[in-house]
């Protein structure tokens, strides 16, 4: 089973998110070890491109676009410096990355809207991570945090890994 | 799979999610490796949104209904449908997944419009040859709007048959088949049609052909009117689909016999129509059969029959074919065989037929409009290849000529040779 998309109709709609993603990665590079321009011309080059090959190209090749995105987060995030600027800004781009992906040209527009539930909870994790990271009163803080992955991503593994039914809620007995 | 050996109806993850657990495991793995915190708060949104998305879609086993239908007319296949959903938040997340049949073209998602009430689709599909297919129960999914996670629903799902007839078939009209009752005399019908006897004069509808307007009537009248006649007999007709492989391979053959299928079961309507009694016979390694008889429901019998034949991986021998035939059917009833003849065994079994006592009539689907040479030529060499292949061709057919009528059919939305044809049952005896 695919992951099915809809609409061919290619809308400007998405246009918005596009330039909000654009935006705060661009804002992430100026953090980073990279020269201005370069950061603002691949922020901005990826962001189109990533746009467009969702739009245009079919399934499953449209996936590529996420891909491209990915990267670029990825060669960013490990050229950062570790201050507070690009952590906070790389945390927002990665949140404007869920709102771009939820605004889907192929699909019905409202998808940010409707993917509201999902986004609050990984805005509320990476707020507490956050808050926890810059006002605790000692360092100890980031063993918290990485406590917390730790466990976060034990439980990840095995959801991915065989046991998707753990976050399955069981049907009432009698509706 | 559920316990009860359905499909299951836990939560999948789709590719795009795998990408973000990959890339937030890297970028953790990066944040570990530099001693730098920022790839883990990039991270952090990634790891979670898959989670999220589960937590928030509804319960396993939801329950979806469904309905759909298939409009348009001509090669234009419009399969359109509605799906309702208990559970679910937000309509637009619920999706079909329908898979599409091989002799059909055209986008494999459907155009998505919400409603109040849930979420209507549509898949425009064309149909390039004349088919009968049958679109199999899809499935209904409910998928979160960052693309994330899937869930199926559960509910009864009905399959769907598409079918697209030559169009020369809906207005064959009467043909005089032989009759093969073993009743003496004239077994009068109580049905009023476009034979026999003069029965009376009415209004003229679209579909009647220019012969039946009574032209003094109508001049009188002021308006078209049609004469009437009341049937005084039933033809007989088997429909005899050859489903063997051929040299021209699968691909080729599978068309052919969506083609075939397809006339097939237009034929059998349009002679069931006229109170004819029809069977219908299939040939591959050996022989499925569907009985004489008349009625509707014998055309809904034929059209099974029609949908469940296959292409056959192993060729029977044609001598076969001939004595499998009589055990289902009288001799001297009227066979129309759907034939590519391409290939000997196909080309022999007109004779063995007639041998056997049985009148044929082959309807042959010309694969020439449908083979692809796998070298590339010029203008010249083309048209050249072309002309070569249907010479072949000619002969070919040429040589099943000697023992009965063949109906070379190139045209396949038209089948005005063949009605014109069968319309002249002298011609039809004689050859």
């Amino acid at each position: 089973m695919t992951a099915p998309a809809a609409n061919p109709a290619v809308t400007t709609r998405e246009v918005p998110f596009a330039v909000l993603l654009a935006g705060l990665l661009a804002l992430f590079s100026l953090g980073t070890t990279v020269p201005w321009y370069l950061g603002l011309g691949v922020s901005a080059g990826v962001v189109a491109a990533a746009t467009w090959i969702r739009a245009r190209v079919p399934d499953p090749g449209r996936e590529v676009a996420g891909v491209l995105v990915l990267g670029a987060f990825v060669v960013l995030a490990a050229s950062a410096a570790p201050t507070p600027g690009p952590i906070l800004l790389g945390g927002a781009a990665s949140l404007a990355l869920l709102v771009w992906y939820a605004e889907d040209p192929r699909e019905t527009p409202g998808g940010a809207l409707r993917a509201a539930p999902s986004l609050l909870i990984a805005v509320f994790v990476l707020s507490v991570g956050t808050v926890s990271a810059f006002f605790l009163p000692s360092r100890n803080a980031v063993v918290g945090i990485a406590a917390g992955l730790f466990v976060f991503s034990i439980v990840l593994l095995s959801v991915f890994f065989g046991r998707p039914d753990l976050l399955d809620r069981n049907r009432a007995a009698n509706p | 799979m559920s316990p009860d050996g359905g499909p299951s109806t836990g939560l999948r993850w789709t590719p795009r999610a795998w990408l973000f657990l990959g890339t937030g495991t890297a970028l953790l793995v990066l944040a570990i490796a530099a001693r730098n915190p920022v790839p883990v708060f990039v991270a952090l949104p990634l790891l979670v949104a898959p989670l999220a998305a589960a937590v928030t879609g509804p319960p396993p086993g939801f329950r979806a209904s469904f309905e759909w239908g298939v409009q348009g007319s001509g090669t234009e296949v419009r399969v359109s449908g509605q799906i309702r959903a208990e559970g679910v938040a937000h309509a637009p997340e619920l999706h079909v997944l329908a898979h599409r049949p091989g002799d059909l073209v055209g986008p494999e998602n459907p155009a998505y419009t919400a409603t109040a009430a849930g979420v209507e689709f549509t898949y425009r599909w064309t149909s390039p040859r004349p088919t009968i297919a049958i679109v199999p129960p899809p499935a209904v999914v409910w998928q979160d709007p960052l693309g994330l996670v899937q869930r199926l629903a559960t509910g009864d799902r009905s399959s769907l048959v598409v079918e697209r007839s030559p169009l020369g078939v809906l207005r064959m009209g009467a043909i005089r088949l032989d009759r093969t009752l073993p009743l003496p005399g004239e077994t009068r019908s109580r049905r009023i049609g476009s034979s026999g006897e003069f029965y009376g004069i009415r209004e003229a509808q679209p579909s009647d052909p220019p012969r039946r307007i009574n032209w003094l009537a109508s001049a009188r009248a002021g308006r078209r009117l049609t004469n009437e006649f009341e049937l005084d007999r039933t033809g007989d007709i088997v429909l005899l689909l050859d489903t063997r492989p051929t040299p021209l391979g699968a691909a080729i053959d599978d068309r052919l016999l969506g083609v075939g299928r397809a006339a097939a079961v237009g034929l059998a309507e349009a002679f069931l129509r006229e109170k004819d009694r029809v069977g219908y016979a299939s040939f591959g390694e050996f022989m499925q059969a569907v009985p004489l008889a008349g009625g509707r429901h014998q055309a809904g019998r034929i059209q099974a029959a029609i949908l469940a034949t296959e292409r056959a991986a192993v060729p029977g021998p044609t001598e076969r074919c001939a004595v499998s035939l009589g055990r289902y059917f009288p001799r001297g009833i009227t066979v129309l065989l759907i034939s590519s003849l391409a290939g000997a065994p196909s080309a022999e079994l007109v004779p063995y037929l007639t041998r056997r006592g049985y009148p044929v009539v082959v309807l042959s689907p010309s694969p020439l409009g449908l083979a692809s040479h796998t070298i590339r030529l010029d203008p010249a060499d083309e048209t050249l290849a072309r002309r070569i292949d249907r010479v072949e061709r000619q002969t070919s057919l040429g040589k099943t000529w000697v023992h009965a009528p063949v109906i070379d059919w190139e045209d396949y939305w038209s089948l005005g040779r063949l009605v014109r044809f069968l319309q002249q049952p002298r011609r039809r005896r004689s050859a």
